[in-house]
């Protein structure tokens, strides 16, 4: 079994794939990569086709130190680093080939604050209800339902020749549409309680800016700023959306992501549109926040922007990955050719 | 009461019925989730029925969202008469109520002018209808509790609630499987471990009963 050692995992590195979705009315979090777009367009760089759903490894604050037993191909996504492999500079957004020993350092984030590595084939951990994503807080799933340690190896396909041309892999030309590092706004959709809310109140939401707050983590994002009323009346709790800004009683907002519990009760006056679900992860301490409304036309449409560039990236790569499989069935082929 | 058609934000579309709890509701909505999965409509990800609303998730790029609404519509319109028969079952939890664990119980006393023996009467020894699993996987929503003990939910959610506690929410009550950030009032803690990820089965169902039986340490 090929296998990627974590020399250093960094401060919080788990796999996650796109994650456990269909199984939140039983209460299981979807949980999976914060940085979906990130995610896929990393799996696309190293021939992984997004309905696969493979798995990677996110690494979150800071980067890691990753070695390899077998050749294969590789991708860093996400946060802005300055990957080295056996100590010369590589590109990120790119596809590389990796060889037996190779150390692959990106320890230090330079922007944003997860960062994907994709590899061709995925992280191989067991399938728990159709996903391998990790859900830390109830230990389920991706690598033993924990984050990685020092010294974890990490199975991933085996594969015995890549047939590829060397110079071409790394003179490929990418275009990675957009990147979270250009945005200076959030896009959001109305909520289901924006009527919770009034005119003013939903005024103050779209046009004063805000910042992260103190307690940021995959479950979700404080964000510091004025804080909102809404009409006095519990609400019976419901679905939680991923990317759902939620407003606590003190008028506090949370914004849900990943690895949110799967129902809740404060009302949510806005939710950050789907493409940009990558985008407040990433989002730097102390850069103003401004939330920006946009239509439901507008944010399918960004959808299918990414889901375009990430289908482009995965029909440009340049190399076929022969699986053992493969191989027999070649040797099969061979057999009855000889007949 | 007719439900009414509302998008939640840009992936999911709700059918939301009014803000109150009611056993007629529920029903109602577990039947139609039922129905509209056995559909296995393309670009539908998952359906989660909650307390007076079903959410639809979906995938804007493969979903026909304006036939997933005739869809919806014309489901509302059949008459759900034949409501399928299921055993439901009755579940004992013990539990410590004190305010060693119960952390708020001695404030949820005081905002209802109870005392804590009254607060613990009320709430222990009836039977509390599942409305709906959710939240966290173990973790059940409960109908039917008292309303001299409806609690608004802490202005700021808590970080950290140990696993096991029992709490109020408004007019529901629960208690955490695991250790979670939540916002509901914590009156005591049962030693049952609610949720084990080594066997992530699911033993308790929406229209199941549960019950709380005090416990000394």
């Amino acid at each position: 079994m090929n296998k990627m050692i974590m020399v250093d995992p960094g401060i919080l590195a788990t796999v996650p794939d796109k994650g456990r979705i269909g199984h939140q009315g039983e209460g299981f979090l979807n949980s999976g990569a914060m940085d979906a777009y990130a995610y896929e367009y990393g799996n696309a760089l190293v021939g992984n086709y997004p309905s696969e759903n493979k798995a990677s490894v996110e690494f979150a604050i800071t980067g890691g130190v990753v070695e390899f037993t077998a050749p294969t191909v590789v991708a860093i996504t996400g946060a802005r680093v300055e990957p080295t492999l056996n100590g010369e500079a590589i590109m990120q957004d790119r596809p590389f080939y990796v060889q037996k020993g190779d150390i692959l350092n990106f320890r230090h984030l330079l922007e944003g604050r997860f960062a994907y590595l994709a590899v061709a084939g995925g992280v191989q951990v067991p399938s728990i209800l159709g996903s391998q994503s990790t859900s830390i807080s109830v230990n389920l799933g991706g690598f033993h339902g924990r984050q990685l340690a020092k010294g974890d190896r990490i199975c991933i396909a085996d594969y015995q020749q890549i047939e590829q041309i060397d110079s071409r892999l790394t003179k490929t030309k990418i275009d990675i549409p957009s990147s979270f590092l250009q945005q200076d706004s959030l896009d959001v959709v109305p909520g289901p309680e924006q009527e919770w809310f009034d005119q003013k109140e939903w005024r103050k939401f779209v046009t004063t800016p805000y910042q992260l707050g103190q307690h940021i983590n995959r479950m979700g994002y404080r964000i510091a700023g004025p804080e909102l009323s809404f009409k006095s009346e519990n609400l019976l709790s419901g679905a939680n959306l991923n990317g759902g800004i939620q407003v606590s009683r003190d008028g506090k907002l949370i914004i849900l992501l990943a690895d949110r519990a799967s129902h809740g009760g404060y009302p949510v006056i806005a939710k950050v549109i789907a493409a940009d679900l990558g985008v407040l992860p990433q989002w730097p301490v102390k850069k103003a926040l401004q939330f920006r409304q946009v239509s439901l036309e507008a944010a399918w449409e960004q959808l299918r922007i990414q889901a375009n560039a990430t289908d482009e990236i995965y029909h440009a790569h340049l190399w076929h990955l022969v699986t053992p499989s493969r191989m027999m069935a070649e040797r099969i082929r061979m057999l009855y050719q000889q007949q | 009461m007719e439900p009414k058609m509302k998008m939640a934000g840009d992936t999911c579309i709700n059918l939301e019925f009014p803000n109150v709890m009611s056993e007629e509701v529920s029903e109602r909505i577990l039947s139609i989730a039922r129905r509209i999965e056995a559909l296995h409509i393309p670009g539908i990800l998952d359906i989660v029925p909650a307390y007076r609303e079903v959410s639809f998730m979906f995938d804007p790029l493969v979903i026909d969202l304006d036939n997933f609404k005739e869809i919806l519509a014309h489901e509302l319109m059949l008459k759900t008469q034949n409501q399928s028969v299921r055993t439901t079952s009755v579940f004992e939890i013990p539990v410590l109520y004190n305010e060693k664990v119960g952390l708020d119980l001695k404030e949820v006393a005081g905002i209802h002018d109870l005392s804590i023996d009254e607060v613990i009467d009320l709430h222990a020894n009836r039977e509390y209808r599942i409305y709906m699993l959710g939240f966290l996987p173990g973790f059940s929503f409960l109908g039917g509790l008292d309303p001299p003990l409806h609690t608004a939910r802490k202005a700021t959610p808590r970080l950290e609630i140990p696993a096991g506690s029992i709490a109020i929410g408004g007019e529901q009550t629960g208690y955490y499987p695991v250790t979670s950030p939540g916002g509901w009032q914590i009156i005591g803690q049962t030693p049952l471990k609610m949720f084990d990820s080594q066997q992530p089965t699911v033993i308790f169902h929406a229209g199941d009963a549960i019950k709380f039986l005090p416990i000394d340490e």
